[in-house]
């Protein structure tokens, strides 16, 4: 037995052991990117529940686990460069696939910011954010690529007479880039996205501007045109579903300086009003029903708004009853109240 | 219309810009940039509210008028003219591009990404609308009031409108009463500042291709950049109150008195932006404890009284705006959710635990890199300490000043969770509260880290050869 096999010393096992983790980095990095894609298709978590660790812990590790191998392998072996055959092979396809990953974050960002968000993943079962991770995974990949090849810059930086406080300050540093990184690629993706639009969309008037930042912005211009300033406007308990057209502050801000009250019925308009919203509701309704207000109301005039085309139809002088004239619970539109 | 807001902001940092040269003349060209804005706002905002308290309605003609006066009143005080003749700015634009020829290639990319990221932040800035829900409800709303009111409008009867000063809404007013609908454009700028100064200071204290970097690291993870496309008071906040700090450690280490002026201003206006907060009080008793070591009884007196006087006299009208509308105030806050004080409670360990808890989750967890790299460079002062018997004072200063921070929002959490009964419902609250922590942990890193790398220069140098 002893003819074939040579006993080994600690060191040269401990070499061995680099030889061998550098061996399997590459499929283990291979593998973090297929257990992201795996979660990209099934949910963030789906790996913790099989396999007791998650895709970013696991991409995590192998990327500490290469650095810690990298700079192992410069201290204990002679090797000048790390590169092999499969090492090629592997940065090789990982630089072909950083333009698509990127692609991909930028495309699925512009379909949720044009669609709505959870578009990407409601229609194909994709979670977005999974891209990013990818992208950043793929970035690492092309830093540490450099790291197999400048056995100088590594040595210098780990063997720079190895203080602690040295070695720290390489930390925080590290730290901080990491961070920064990330945060540059959000950023690019946002600057590509809005830069675009933008770029295509110079001249938008402000009111253009606010309709597509402000749902209900159209709606509250179309009450703004059809009152006094000096009005008071009752608005909807700030309730499911007036949320949002029921916050006397929110909706102060577009009807200033006419005066908004409201109540806390919605089966009652507050007293004193001149006009009442004719609210939908722009929330879900927990039970369903919609519409406000909810009380019989003696109407001078009630403009009817469709906040699609823009289009408000009127007519004079009429008796809302929200049990009998059921059509006006899917209404938007203003109620000018009758003197009582 | 964008040109009239340029054109007005203008005016405003040539404002800025005396009272910097009045202040401090020999700051750099970089510091005098970025004071001309964050005084020049911040000054004006607050000289306009206090004739508007004296009953001078907010009008674009009162503007302009009192605009004049300060201008004229500058020039007064500051005979010699500290600032930029033309010839000598074209000298100094040759300069500068000059010495951006000369940087390495690595220093210029840094140099071009951050001028980029720097320049989108306002474009974005100055293409969107107000659209943040609680500008919308408050300090917007209040700019868009004073346009059409010329005063706070005493008729709506809600406290929430006093809930914080009126420096961002004055500054929404200003770029309103110039046509432009896009005030965002104020806050890209704080940013932007924000950025210069830090990269000013710094870059006394490094090497400029470690200031260089650390300038880009600081725009880029300081969690800074989401805040400013906000219209909030966050970044206002943050903005001033750090930069005040970094006067007053600078005042520290070099004992200007001009240093401690900027030191005093900034402070004060960070309450002048947000005044529940309680941090101003810390530089405040940093000063009385140098002061008391040096003897300078008078010190203490003015700081305190230029810190203060912001906040005090927001408070002094809202003391009288209340007593106005008092009838028909809604206190939400005493009426709900307010619970008298109770010393069982404060001894319940119990409740240490939940707020231990709840600090870890929403301040420590968020910016879980910060807390990090802060315990690093914790021990790298320690190490430096205890093996080579030096330490630089400041970077133990501003160590010293971040924990007792960390100490007074602990303590601060404490106490509202004993006397506010839905204290664990505004996480995101104190998430934002503990924003400048970020600046502070990075300026300590750069400065800490950069002193490491610089003083094993030659090491480095052995092997990058």
């Amino acid at each position: 037995m002893n003819k074939y096999f040579i006993r080994l010393t600690k060191s040269q096992q401990f070499i061995q052991l680099l030889s061998a983790v550098h061996v399997i980095i590459p499929y283990l990095f291979v593998l973090s990117f297929v257990f992201i894609l795996l979660e990209t298709y099934t949910y963030p978590g789906y790996l913790r529940k099989v396999l007791f660790i998650n895709a970013a812990t696991f991409s995590g590790l192998v990327v500490l686990l290469n650095f810690v191998n990298v700079i192992f392998s410069y201290l204990f072996t002679k090797k000048k460069n790390l590169v092999s055959y499969q090492d090629k092979l592997f940065f090789g396809m990982n630089r072909l696939l950083l333009p698509v990953f990127f692609f991909f974050s930028l495309l699925f960002e512009y379909l949720e910011k044009n669609n709505f968000p959870n578009y990407i993943f409601s229609n194909y079962h994709i979670h977005p954010f999974n891209f990013r991770l990818l992208m950043l995974l793929s970035i690492i990949v092309v830093a540490q690529e450099n790291m197999y090849k400048c056995r100088k810059i590594v040595l210098s930086v780990v063997k720079a007479r190895m203080k602690l406080e040295i070695l720290l300050s390489i930390i925080v540093t590290s730290i901080f880039i990491w961070f920064s990184v990330s945060r540059l690629i959000t950023l690019f993706i946002g600057v590509v996205l809005h830069g675009v639009y933008i770029s295509q969309h110079p001249l938008l008037t402000y009111e253009q501007k606010m309709e597509k930042s402000i749902s209900l912005f159209s709606y509250y211009s179309f009450v703004k045109d059809h009152t006094p300033t000096d009005s008071t406007i009752a608005v909807p308990p700030q309730m499911n579903p007036w949320l949002t057209e029921g916050n006397i502050g929110y909706t102060r801000y577009f009807l200033y300086p006419r005066h908004i009250i409201s109540g806390v019925d919605p089966d009652i308009i507050p007293e004193g009003a001149d006009y009442a919203f004719l609210a939908h509701g722009e929330w879900a309704s927990p039970d369903g029903l919609y519409g406000w207000p909810r009380a019989t109301v003696s109407a001078e005039v009630v403009w009817y708004f469709d906040r699609n085309t823009k289009v408000s139809t009127d007519s004079s002088d009429v008796i809302l009853d929200w049990t009998s004239h059921p059509e006006t619970r899917g209404s938007w539109g203003l109620i000018k109240l009758k003197e009582k | 219309m964008i040109i009239f807001a340029i054109f007005g902001l203008l005016l405003i940092c040539f404002l800025g810009w005396l009272y910097t040269s009045l202040i401090k003349p020999k700051a750099s060209l970089f510091e005098k940039v970025s004071l001309s804005y964050l005084l020049g706002i911040g000054m004006f905002t607050f000289i306009l509210f206090i004739l508007n308290i004296l009953g001078l309605k907010y009008t674009t003609f009162n503007t302009v008028i009192i605009y004049i006066c300060l201008i004229v009143f500058a020039l007064f005080v500051n005979k010699k003219l500290h600032f930029i003749k033309f010839k000598n700015l074209k000298l100094i634009v040759r300069s500068l591009i000059k010495k951006y020829k000369s940087l390495s290639k690595i220093d210029r990319i840094s140099i071009t990404l951050l001028g980029v990221i720097l320049m989108w932040v306002v474009i974005y800035s100055c293409y969107w609308p107000v659209k943040d829900w609680d500008s919308i409800v408050l300090y917007d709303f209040r700019a868009r009031m004073f346009l059409i009111n010329g005063f706070m409008d005493t008729s709506i009867p809600e406290s929430y409108l006093y809930g914080y000063p009126l420096l961002t809404s004055l500054a929404h007013m200003l770029i309103y009463m110039t046509g432009f609908q896009y005030p965002g454009i104020v806050h890209s700028l704080f940013f932007v500042s924000f950025v210069i100064i830090f990269f000013a200071l710094v870059k006394s204290k490094m090497s400029l291709s470690l200031a260089i970097f650390w300038t880009l690291i600081f725009s880029l993870s300081s969690n800074l950049i989401d805040h400013a496309y906000m219209t909030y008071t966050n970044l206002a906040y943050v903005v001033y109150l750090v930069s005040g700090l970094f006067y007053m450690f600078e005042w520290v280490n070099g004992r200007n008195k001009s240093d401690l002026i900027l030191a005093s201003l900034l402070v004060g206006l960070s309450t002048w932006t947000r005044s529940a907060e309680p941090f101003w009080m810390i530089p405040i008793a940093m000063v009385v404890l140098v002061s008391i070591k040096e003897k300078k009884w008078l010190q203490i007196i003015w700081f305190s009284i230029i810190v203060k006087s912001f906040s005090k006299i927001w408070e002094l009208y809202v003391k009288r705006e209340m007593s106005i509308v008092a009838k028909s105030v809604t206190t939400v806050t005493k009426s709900s959710s307010a619970v008298p004080f109770n010393i069982s409670e404060a001894l319940n360990i119990q409740r240490l635990f939940e707020v231990g808890n709840y600090y870890f989750v929403n301040s420590i967890l968020p910016s879980w890199p910060q807390y990090l790299n802060l315990f690093f460079v914790s021990v790298i002062l320690f190490i430096n300490y205890k093996h080579h018997k030096k330490i630089n004072s400041i970077h133990l200063i501003i160590l010293m000043f971040i924990i007792i921070c960390l100490g007074v929002s602990i303590g601060g959490v404490f106490i509202f969770s004993l006397t506010f009964s839905e204290w664990k419902s505004i996480g995101g609250s104190l998430t934002r509260m503990m924003l400048f922590l970020g600046p502070l942990t990075l300026y300590i890193s750069a400065l800490v880290v950069s002193e490491t790398f610089e003083s094993n220069e030659k090491i480095w140098k052995k092997y990058f050869k």
